[in-house]
């Protein structure tokens, strides 16, 4: 949980510098072309591994020297995954991060309509708390937690990971999604009321169209938040109900061999969703909506 | 208030077609002093639901944690809930005495060194974005974006299998390359060199965001200040120093931040490196500390004393850095 980023999500380079490419007369140099080409590979390298790895056969994938380029492959590794309970942590992180989400956005929404749309006696000091609230370690706040779910009988239960989560989810949530109202123009709201509109139908009307991208951009970033952690799921779920990290950290035991086919099967079938939805955002984030509600 | 204020707000009012209802939602940042009764309950209203969730789950744990810290909680008053013995600085007096020097020496250098060196190639890298040409950059922005996308988890299951003391990629190549007999190698006994790769899977997945973000920033800076530049015989160095580093200050001291507060509290990594064989007491940085204090020893209270006293080093180098970044950006 320790990746979250205070500033917002709005900073999305790859977007930003998309518009940005077509200036032109920039310098460029065949040696930084190679380097550029030769870095990429390097960096990919390891994804590239973890990819091979997982659909090779299993006579190939220990042998002196490595074999870079397998020929045979093989879905086997990705049936014993499913053998050894991938599905039931599986459905343990998709349930745990489907509810996290969904409590964090309709508080974080409304919350964040408060702090963006509202001036009120206290708001600086809320802003200050939400950043504040960001900082705090996780494991101070694990071992209270831990205690408080023990006492209240939900320890090593997926209630006890939801309650959990929130805590780092929520402030994040509610900062990301400031960003996102207060970029829509209070003119746009202020039109709809001009024509008639209430209140209450004109956020449902016109605000919410324009923050649906960022609803979603929001809601993936704590999907990915809540999916991706480990710590608080390795103190707070016992082994029947693990979540993906907790059941693929079960497989590096010193006491026996390490199933590498199979953990790096495991490993893409953890990693798929994140990528597709990271992919996702990477498009979804750029404020072209909001510019063109204002221009148009 | 009202009184004095009511005719002088009236021109915007009609502008904005208002009837009276319209007045509490004002747009922020432009304060208009209009705060009606009507205004006055819904902020509240909306924002009370997530406050009541926050105190619970984080304000009241928090005062909590700092009250067992000063308490002897251990397994025995978590299963009984037997009876509680107020120890006063006890605890901390046992956390600075025992690993308090050695784990603040590991956490400091060990942060120092991701970085540095995440910093450090993030901005090479952004640098040599700028100069490779449009294909190359694309790839290498694309290949960023994946790793950037892949979980802390699965980087280090990664780095695991690369490392293998019997079938990993990284001892053949070593080994290939006659940098010694690396065949069976076991990274994970010596705790230099089990940080070290922890370093690795770190920096990896942090230097894309590093590396994307500053690139983005270049793109904003005109080519002309280089160009002019150039002409007047600046160099490759000349021309960092004078135009690239100055201008994007705001930006490098922004993530340098940020970088350190998620240096500082690296855990996924070394836990599973510690798992595969590491020796947790010669490895761990606070967080970890903390953590194995409490849930694989049971002394939840020294382990709360041992998050108090990282959380108290960790808001005054964050205040430190801020307070920094808040000068140079007004100086700016």
């Amino acid at each position: 949980m320790s990746a979250i980023v205070p500033v917002g999500v709005n900073a999305d380079p790859v977007n930003r510098t998309a518009t940005r490419w077509g200036r032109g007369r920039r310098r460029t140099s065949r040696a930084a072309s190679i380097a550029a080409i030769a870095i990429a590979l390097v960096w990919l390298f390891p994804v590239y591994w973890m990819i091979i790895s997982a659909f090779k056969n299993e006579v190939d994938l220990e042998t002196t020297p490595p074999q870079f380029f397998p020929t045979r492959f093989t879905l086997s590794e990705f049936t014993s995954a499913f053998h050894d309970g991938f599905l039931s942590a599986l459905w343990v992180s998709i349930l745990v991060s489907l509810t996290v989400v969904a409590f964090s956005m309709v508080l974080a929404l409304f919350a964040s309509l408060a702090v963006a749309r509202f001036r009120f006696r206290g708001r600086a000091f809320l802003l200050v708390l939400l950043l504040v609230f960001q900082m705090v370690p996780f494991e101070a706040l694990l071992i209270p937690i831990f205690i408080e779910l023990n006492k209240a009988g939900l320890v090593f239960t997926i209630p006890a990971l939801i309650i959990a989560y929130i805590a780092p989810t929520l402030p994040f949530t509610i900062w990301t999604l400031r960003g996102f109202v207060a970029g829509v123009p209070t003119e746009i709201e202020e039109a709809a009321w001009t024509d008639g509109c209430s209140r209450t139908a004109a956020f449902w009307k016109v605000l919410f169209p324009l923050i649906a991208p960022g609803l979603v951009a929001t809601s993936i970033f704590a999907y990915i938040l809540a999916w991706n952690e480990f710590a608080y799921a390795n103190v707070l779920t016992n082994n029947a109900d693990a979540t993906l990290p907790v059941w693929l950290e079960a497989f590096i035991n010193p006491s026996r061999p390490i199933p590498w086919g199979e953990l790096m099967a495991g490993s893409v079938l953890f990693t798929i969703p994140v990528m597709v939805f990271f992919l996702i955002i990477q498009r979804r984030l750029s404020a072209g909506m909001t510019a063109g509600a204002v221009k148009g | 208030m009202s009184a004095v204020e009511g005719p002088l707000r009236a021109t915007p009012r009609r502008r904005f077609g208002g009837s009276a209802r319209h007045d509490d939602l004002t747009p922020s940042g432009t304060p208009r002093g209009s705060r009606r009764l009507v205004a006055t309950w819904v902020p509240y209203a909306l924002v009370s639901p997530s406050m009541l969730v926050l105190l619970l789950i984080i304000g009241f744990p928090l005062i909590f944690a700092l009250v067992i810290s000063f308490q002897d909680f251990n397994a025995f008053q978590l299963v009984s809930g037997g009876p509680i013995q107020w120890v006063g600085f006890q605890n901390y007096q046992r956390a600075i005495s025992t690993d308090l020097l050695p784990v603040l020496v590991r956490t400091v250098l060990f942060t120092v060194a991701n970085v540095g060196l995440t910093m450090g190639i993030g901005f090479a890298l952004a640098l040599l974005m700028r100069r490779a040409g449009k294909w190359p950059r694309i790839l290498l922005s694309v290949s960023l974006v994946v790793v950037w996308a892949i979980p802390q988890v699965t980087a280090t299951e990664i780095f695991q299998w690369l490392f293998d003391y019997a079938f990993g990629v990284v001892n053949w190549v070593l080994t290939q390359i006659h940098l010694g007999g690396f065949q069976y190698h076991d990274w994970w006994s010596n705790p230099v060199s089990l940080l070290g790769i922890a370093t690795l899977i770190v920096v990896w997945g942090a230097v894309p965001f590093v590396a994307l973000t500053l690139f983005a920033g270049l793109l904003q800076i005109p080519d002309d200040l280089y160009e002019a530049a150039r002409v007047d015989g600046a160099g490759f160095w000349s021309q960092l120093r004078a135009i690239t580093v100055p201008l994007l200050l705001p930006i490098l001291l922004l993530l340098t931040t940020l970088s350190v507060l998620w240096d500082s509290r690296v855990f996924t990594q070394i836990y599973f490196l510690q798992q595969q064989g590491g020796i947790p007491s010669d490895t761990n940085l606070f967080g970890l500390w903390a953590y194995e204090t409490s849930f694989a020893g049971q002394e939840y209270g020294k382990g709360a004393a041992i998050s108090m006293l990282s959380a108290a080093i960790l808001l005054i180098v964050t205040a430190v850095a801020v307070r920094q970044m808040v000068k140079s950006a007004a100086t700016a």
